[in-house]
């Protein structure tokens, strides 16, 4: 198998005595997608945002394509495409600016770039709409340009804090395709969502936490073992894993 | 009943009132200390009045004059800085302020609904009645020895004027929001800009010049006569002149003259307010709020319609380097209203301090080395403290106002020691070019020598440079990404603690102003050892802040 695009070892976040989350360990290889599933408060966006750089981790390793997130933290970042749980950035930026913007900081060649925003920004129909400024945008728009940034410097690595949240059916569908033309080209995805049906269709495999801890992971069938189900959507796999 | 209005004043007090007691003793030693930053202030201009007064009392036939015209310019100076100051908060108080929204909802009448938030405009402009004309009019009423009747006509006054200003910048502001719902916001700034400066000239010519300063030449009984007439005649068009007419009345001892003059500024304010309050405001105001959404100056950017696309890509001018960086903060300052208004300001203040120099300049009172160069030390020191008001206001805050969105650069391959080098360089650059101007200004209008020349320039050199690290370091050590609003970020304890470290920064560089202009004054030879001086203590300053910050930001985690 190839080597992971990402590598959590024993990763434990506290916040003064509160542990949001304990000992993480988990692996992401090159073209899959990895959804963290858990209920409120679990440590699936502070997992995320220690991926990101973020929250710095109180002790453990985290690694990108082999380099440690605290050795090298600016060529892990550069491996990075990060779409937040609040997709809030420059109010008084233009979407097509703050595109702009993100590829000048991530060294892109101006006129690949702007090649690039130009596909995406048309991907989603919304060409003209990114002439407004990004403080305007509707809560959806604004997830759309952000997943734009993400994927604009082809990232290996795409981390997600709720990938669908505020996009109406049609942009799903394309987020949806983009997640999965990105994952086929060899990307790697780590997902964190409640949007479950979501999950269902693009993961392979997923890790469900509860305060901060792994308490079930592997593919929907190894879930299903787990809770000793016959059968389940991952909703139905989730409630019963929660209630053991 | 207190009625809708009364509702909305208790609501805010409550609000102010809780944010400020549960805000745990660091906001109340913070709110401590201003208050006693500005009672400290109020005395440190009363007391300056008062020897002013007393020593200029002393003096036979001229004194009364001069007195004449302190006073006229106390009032004055209130008033052009009231209105300018009601002007700049009353277009985001009175039509911008997120309350409005939910406000607008309510059913609170057009009147209630401007009054409350007109209220709010008076208390943010009254700061120069308080600072300006109060702290003379006290020293006024003390020296001369005035009683009770003094006390009364003073503090009518300085209500009048009070009254004058949020008329006057109500009007105004009105004037303004129609402008502006109409005609795009570059237009309308570049008519001001137009019309402003020719105002300003006009007010320099008449107010500040050599005529005026050959007024206080006089020796004889009708000499003073003629010149209270002169001043009376140069400052008749300001609504404040009959305020000031009023305070001297009482203190020469004349209560019944220009008793016709008071009612008819009385009377013209009054009917200036009635018509604003039942023309302007029944008619306009609810429609001037509701409709600011369609003027893309006057929305906030989520209610803004688009804009057209611009026609070079991002970033449009500064291509090299991490330019980027300062050229998204250059975008969200020049589409921000409120931090274009506050930018203007402070260059007004800038203008208003050229002015000041300017003016003593027909004052003799260079009288020896010390005093002299006790001046030039203050002004390299007034220079820098302009640097570090802005810097508090723009550069303290900018890392924390990277806000929710901290996370597109937190996230990116950018060193974090490269993101406050460019901010440090960029923001030294700026700051350092409009100082240096200021430095220019000054020393031109003095015709200093070159040597002073060399000492200004070097010092406002480095005070910028310093102060702008200690404030963006201060800034990065202490950030709050979860608080959006400049004020509050500069007033924080971090910010305050900034401002002191700043303070005694430019009181080490003044020290060695002072001692380099003496030396040359008496020697002829710059002083070396001083620029040395100031050179070694700003690279103790800067490095530490430096090397401290860039570990601070290394280490930071965006919440």
């Amino acid at each position: 198998m190839a080597n992971p695009v990402l590598e959590l070892r024993s990763v434990t976040k506290r916040f003064g005595e509160n542990p949001a989350v304990k000992d993480l360990s988990l692996i992401v290889h090159p073209g899959e997608t990895y959804g963290l599933i858990g209920p409120n408060g679990s440590g699936k966006t502070t997992t995320i945002k220690m991926i990101a750089g973020l929250y710095r981790p109180t002790s453990g390793r985290i690694l990108v394509q082999g380099y440690d997130l605290e050795e090298s933290p600016v060529r892990v970042k550069s491996y990075l495409g990060y779409i937040p749980d609040d997709p809030a950035a420059y109010d008084r930026l233009t979407g097509r600016e703050f595109l702009e913007f993100v590829g000048e900081v991530f060294g892109m060649d101006r006129k690949l770039r702007d090649g690039r925003i130009a596909d995406l920004l048309e991907g989603y129909g919304i060409s003209d709409l990114a002439e407004g400024l990004f403080g305007e945008f509707s809560r959806g728009t604004k997830q759309k340009i952000a997943i734009c940034a993400a994927l604009l410097h082809d990232p290996s690595l795409l981390l997600i804090d709720e990938p669908v949240v505020g996009l109406d059916p049609e942009s799903i569908r394309i987020t949806k395709q983009l997640l999965k033309e990105f994952t086929d080209k060899g990307g790697a995805i780590l997902m964190s969502t409640h949007t479950l049906p979501v999950a269902e269709e693009l993961c392979q495999r997923f890790g469900l936490l509860k305060k901060g801890k792994v308490v079930a992971e592997g593919s929907k069938r190894n879930l299903r073992e787990t809770a000793g189900l016959q059968r389940g959507s991952l909703e139905e796999l989730f409630l019963a894993l929660l209630a053991e | 009943m207190r009625g809708i209005l009364g509702s909305l004043i208790a609501y805010r007090a409550r609000t102010a009132r809780r944010s400020l007691f549960y805000g745990g003793w660091a906001k109340v030693a913070v709110a401590a200390i201003f208050m006693a930053i500005m009672v400290a202030v109020f005395l440190g201009l009363h007391w300056f009045f008062r020897a002013g007064f007393e020593r200029i009392m002393a003096e036979p036939h001229v004194g009364p004059v001069i007195v004449r015209y302190l006073v006229e310019m106390a009032f004055a100076s209130a008033l052009l800085l009231g209105v300018i100051s009601f002007f700049v908060a009353a277009l985001f108080t009175l039509f911008r302020a997120r309350e409005m929204d939910l406000l607008s909802s309510l059913p609170i009448g057009p009147l209630d609904l401007f009054l409350y938030r007109f209220l709010n405009a008076a208390t943010f402009s009254s700061w120069p009645v308080l600072f300006v004309a109060a702290p003379a009019l006290t020293a006024l009423g003390v020296t001369s020895g005035s009683g009770y009747g003094y006390a009364a006509a003073a503090v009518s006054a300085a209500a009048l004027l009070i009254l004058i200003i949020t008329v006057i910048g109500s009007v105004l502001s009105l004037i303004m929001a129609e402008t502006l719902r109409r005609f795009r916001p570059m237009v309308v700034s570049a008519v001001l800009l137009a019309l402003s400066l020719p105002f300003v000239a006009l007010l320099l010519r008449r107010f500040v010049n050599r005529e005026v300063f050959g007024l206080f030449e006089v020796t004889t009984a009708e000499g003073q006569v003629a010149a209270a007439a002169n001043l009376q005649t140069l400052f008749a068009a300001l609504p404040s002149h009959s305020l000031a007419e009023l305070v001297l009345m009482v203190v020469g001892g004349e209560p019944e003259r220009h008793t016709v003059g008071m009612a008819l500024l009385i009377g013209s304010v009054m009917l200036v307010a009635f018509l604003l309050l039942i023309v302007a405001v029944r008619r306009r105001y609810t429609g001037l709020v509701q409709s600011y959404r369609e003027s893309s100056f006057l929305a906030r950017p989520e209610d803004a319609p688009s804009r057209h696309a611009p026609r070079r890509p991002f970033p449009r001018f500064f291509r090299w380097g991490h330019g980027y960086l300062f050229e998204k903060d250059l975008w969200t300052f020049l589409r921000s209203p409120e931090e274009v208004m506050r930018g203007a300001y402070l260059i007004a203040l800038l203008a208003l301090y050229v002015l000041t120099l300017r003016l003593l300049t027909f004052i003799d009172f260079f009288g020896s080395r010390e005093a002299l160069a006790g001046v030039i030390a203050a002004m390299c020191t007034v220079i820098g403290y302009f640097a570090l008001t802005i810097s508090m206001r723009f550069v303290f805050p900018s890392l924390s106002q990277e806000g929710r969105g901290a996370w597109v650069l937190w996230s990116s391959p950018v060193h974090a020691h490269e993101y406050f080098s460019w901010k440090l360089f960029f923001w030294s650059v700026v700051l350092g070019v409009t100082m240096e101007a200021v430095m220019a200004a000054s020393a031109m209008i003095f015709a200093f020598p070159p040597a002073v020349l060399l000492l200004m320039a070097v010092a406002v050199f480095l005070s910028v440079a310093t102060i702008v690290c200690i404030t963006l370091g201060q800034g990065a050590i202490f950030p709050d990404f979860q608080n959006d609003n400049p004020e509050s970020l500069a007033t924080s304890p971090a910010g305050l603690f900034a401002v002191f470290l700043g303070i005694v920064y430019l009181w080490i560089m003044g020290r060695y102003a002072y001692r380099y202009t003496l030396v040359f004054l008496s020697s002829g030879q710059p002083d070396f050892v001083a620029l040395f001086g100031m050179l070694v203590v700003s690279v103790v300053f800067v490095a530490t802040y430096w090397s401290v910050a860039r570990r601070a930001m290394e280490r930071l985690e965006v919440t």
